[in-house]
């Protein structure tokens, strides 16, 4: 027992002090990061909302920042009209699929479509949008369209625009983007319930379908909540996909599904060049931005919650 | 009846299957069919001529080489912020711990960010320091959209390390810092390694974030301090064009960048089983 080795212990520990603290603090400045991110947004933001009110903001339609008219209605409505539209299509199938993977194949084959998924779920959100510009709009407009206003002449099936780049189109390249994270989340929530619950309801007589259908799928219901919450929150965020095929123009509220619409994202990334020269513009972009946080924080906040009560349940 | 019922719903599952397959098929298709004919080796290794927008001729070795810097120096800005927070969650707390749990929760609320309102808040401190659009501006608010990709994955294969392996390491008298870099480092390199190649993918195809923040620019990146072209918005610019040959450079744009995420997926799945060897599980 030297010097040198007191030495060396005496420098093993304290470089490993100075690296708990300087991680210690590197931690922490990630909630401070979190924090910076709100409180940015919102003193950008609340400028504008303190002028017109949130009565203005919110509830109002018409949007003539030259004017000082900033209603932000038709942008969040034509996003939830997107978003939503693009779940109806995608979770029956998306549901469907992750019990197809999880219970009728076998586990090797499964995971190979799980791996194709996962790979092109990391593909660009332009990717998507390019997808949706060289084949999903020219197939709404010749196809889709004509025959839906030939044989369904309701109301949310006609419309002026006919150029093909509309909410149906947006909704259709988004239901394709987030498909992979529903699958992938139910898949995994329905495979970890336990062999023993499908064995004892096989014992009782029960097909594979009624296992799922009476079992699996009222103890996986949480789970798949779970993932439609989190995939509501991807989808709500998703900027140039939307953008590329969704029309983006101003023309009052979107009813029809082949209308062109502008969803929140798009109008931020179309319009913050522009806003520099009018305070009250440049505040309403940011306001949005901030509406979209809170939206897809709220989300994924519960989204979160749910897998991670499921999480410690199991184990 | 029961039966009628089990064949109505196993054929609904195979079509949906089909379906999911059959759109990403054609995605894969849709790109690899309009980029191959618009590929060419000028295409690679020239920059556009007259503008990226209106400029007929050229290509676009603008946007690949700005997309490339750009995620690779957000990658390691990103990699270099993450490790500590990942090993300090798992080798100095305990992984199971409240803190680490609300890390990892706060991470998992930061990856459900949109890009657009990282790009906002970018924009946002630009502003505030009146910084203009450039590159340094986006790497940075593009480190913070992949930030939580990168720490996320690197904590599940940390997480996954056998915590005896852990107890070895103290009874043998070593700090937490030789543990890390001795132990769990040695262990989670695969895992590392994905985690990086995950998020440098997520990098290059990040678009919404460096649009707000480093625009679009027909020249090489020469400077952090100018405008630099990405190859998403190559793609986003030049595909809204009415002229054809700027169009083209926009398909070119689609190829080069699956090609390269497809590639560094594949790389990344091809290191994790080639690395695995000395893991302990």
């Amino acid at each position: 027992m030297d010097d040198n080795f007191f030495a060396r212990l005496k420098r093993r520990r304290v470089s490993n002090r100075f690296v708990r603290r300087f991680s210690y603090l590197t931690s922490l400045s990630l909630f401070f990061l979190f924090a910076l991110i709100l409180l940015m947004l919102s003193s950008e933001g609340v400028p504008l909302l303190k002028e017109v009110g949130l009565k203005g903001v919110f509830f109002e339609n018409e949007w003539l920042p030259t004017e000082g008219k900033f209603g932000l209605f038709n942008f969040i409505f034509a996003s939830f009209y997107t978003t939503l539209l693009a779940l109806l299509f995608s979770i029956p199938v998306s549901i469907l699929t992750a019990i197809y993977l999880s219970e009728y194949l076998k586990k090797k084959v499964a995971m190979y479509f799980k791996l194709i998924f996962d790979v092109l779920s990391g593909v660009s959100p332009v990717i998507y949008g390019f997808w949706g510009v060289v084949v999903i709009v020219p197939f709404v407009r010749t196809t889709v369209q004509p025959i839906c206003e030939r044989l369904l002449p309701l109301r949310i099936f006609l419309s002026d625009n006919k150029s093909g780049f509309s909410i149906l189109s947006a909704s259709i390249v988004l239901a394709i983007m987030v498909s992979p994270l529903i699958v992938s989340i139910s898949e995994e929530v329905i495979r970890a319930i336990p062999f023993e619950i499908r064995q004892s309801t096989a014992s009782l007589g029960a097909t594979k379908w009624e296992i799922v259908k009476k079992v699996l799928l009222k103890r996986a219901r949480g789970g798949i909540f779970a993932a439609i919450i989190l995939s509501f929150s991807r989808s709500i965020g998703e900027t140039m996909a939307v953008l590329m095929v969704a029309g983006c123009q101003i023309k009052g509220t979107p009813i029809s599904i082949f209308d062109a619409s502008y969803p929140l994202p798009a109008l931020i990334a179309n319009t913050f060049g522009e806003t520099m020269s009018i305070p009250l513009y440049k505040s309403a972009i940011f306001l949005a931005s901030l509406v979209l946080l809170i939206l897809t924080l709220l989300g994924n906040f519960i989204g979160w919650i749910i897998l991670l009560r499921i999480e410690e349940e199991q184990s | 009846m029961k039966k009628i019922e089990e064949s109505i719903f196993k054929f609904l599952m195979v079509s949906s299957l089909a379906i999911l397959i059959l759109a990403l098929l054609s995605i894969t298709i849709a790109v690899f069919v309009k980029g191959y004919n618009a590929l060419s080796l000028k295409m690679i290794f020239t920059t556009p001529k007259g503008g990226y927008y209106l400029g007929k001729e050229g290509g676009i070795l603008n946007a690949i080489l700005g997309s490339i810097i750009i995620a690779l120096s957000a990658t390691i800005l990103s990699f270099i912020y993450s490790f500590f927070i990942v090993f300090y969650i798992n080798v100095y707390r305990y992984s199971k711990s409240n803190f680490s749990k609300s890390v990892r929760f706060l991470l998992d609320l930061l990856w459900g960010i949109p890009s657009i309102v990282y790009g906002a808040f970018g924009f946002a401190i630009m502003l505030i320091f009146k910084i203009p659009a450039s590159m340094i501006a986006g790497i940075i608010t593009l480190s913070f959209v992949i930030l939580p990709i990168m720490a996320r994955t690197m904590d599940e294969t940390l997480r996954m390390i056998p915590f005896e392996l852990k107890q070895v390491g103290f009874s043998l008298g070593a700090t937490r810092l030789e543990i890390s870099y001795k132990i769990m480092l040695k262990q989670s390199l695969p895992g590392i390694l994905t985690a990086i190649l995950l998020s440098f993918g997520r990098g290059l195809g990040d678009a919404a974030s460096v649009l707000m923040t480093c625009s679009f620019s027909d020249s090489l990146p020469t400077s952090l301090l100018k405008p630099v072209a990405t190859l998403p918005l190559s793609v986003f610019f030049q595909l809204s064009t009415p002229f054809k040959e700027v169009q083209e450079r926009g398909y070119a744009s689609a190829f080069v960048l699956t090609f390269l995420m497809l590639f560094v997926s594949l790389i990344a799945r091809l290191c994790t089983k080639s690395l695995s060897k000395n893991i302990v599980k």
